[in-house]
């Protein structure tokens, strides 16, 4: 039996995350490793985490439920639950020091290009056909898969707006934190 | 990825613990995101991506 204090603690940590989660659609993961692994052991703290995670994402979706389209995410959560056992079994083998840097850079260009492009007003952001949830999707799936990146599996519906609403979008990024592979950052 | 050798007792007590705490953190985040305007939100998310992005460049 954990201290209680820990408890506490790691509870508090899980709320401040889940509060993250909720409100931004990702992040979770982000939050939890990095305010866990000062009370605890780090495999500990991604088992926490994975389990934890599943719980808040559905609840989250439960209460986002009617902004979820299927017809609209279907391709996006196909993609995805194909690109993870690829991922995962595929890319052990590649430096992931290095996928994560390129990520990184991708990260950093498509927020400063988005955050300068919804100066312009809501209608000149970034939109991308709907056939883009298919690749966008097993990219992040592969990713996933392979470094438990759950942010980066996040991001792609949060900055592209396949739908017509944005509030959508958040809920199908809320959607798919359900796959498979737990969100860990 | 987290083994089967991680998943402890403990673990399931903490998230027991963690239930209810973030039940109401996960209501409070959906109040927020309803109270938020959208050009906003977006503007949050993409800093937060941006920050993820340049922690990820430099402590992969």
């Amino acid at each position: 039996m954990p201290d209680p204090t820990l408890i506490c603690i790691a509870a508090l940590i899980l709320a401040i995350a889940a509060f993250v989660q909720s409100a931004t659609g990702f992040g979770m993961a982000l939050v939890c490793m990095a305010g866990l692994p000062l009370i605890m052991q780090v495999p500990e703290a991604v088992a926490l985490v994975a389990v934890f995670n599943l719980l808040v994402t559905a609840n989250v979706m439960w209460l986002n439920r009617s902004g979820f389209s299927w017809p609209k995410a279907w391709p996006l959560a196909l993609a995805m639950v194909i690109g993870i056992p690829l991922g995962y079994f595929g890319f052990k083998s590649i430096d992931a020091t290095l996928i994560i840097r390129i990520l990184g850079g991708l990260l950093v260009t498509i927020s400063l290009t988005d955050l300068r492009l919804s100066e312009r007003g809501p209608e000149k952001a970034l939109q991308l056909p709907r056939w883009a949830a298919f690749p966008i999707g097993l990219g992040g799936g592969i990713l996933g898969g392979a470094f438990n990146i759950g942010g980066l599996r996040s991001w792609p519906m949060s900055i592209i707006r396949i739908g017509r609403k944005p509030k959508l979008s958040l809920c199908c990024n809320r959607a798919f934190s359900l796959e498979v592979s737990p969100e860990i950052y | 990825m987290a083994g089967q050798g991680d998943y402890s007792k403990g673990l399931f007590v903490i998230v027991a613990a963690a239930i209810i705490p973030a039940a109401i953190a996960i209501w409070l985040g959906k109040r927020t995101l309803d109270r938020l305007p959208q050009s906003l939100l977006r503007k949050i998310v993409f800093i937060f991506v941006l920050l993820m992005g340049i922690k990820y460049l430099i402590w992969p």
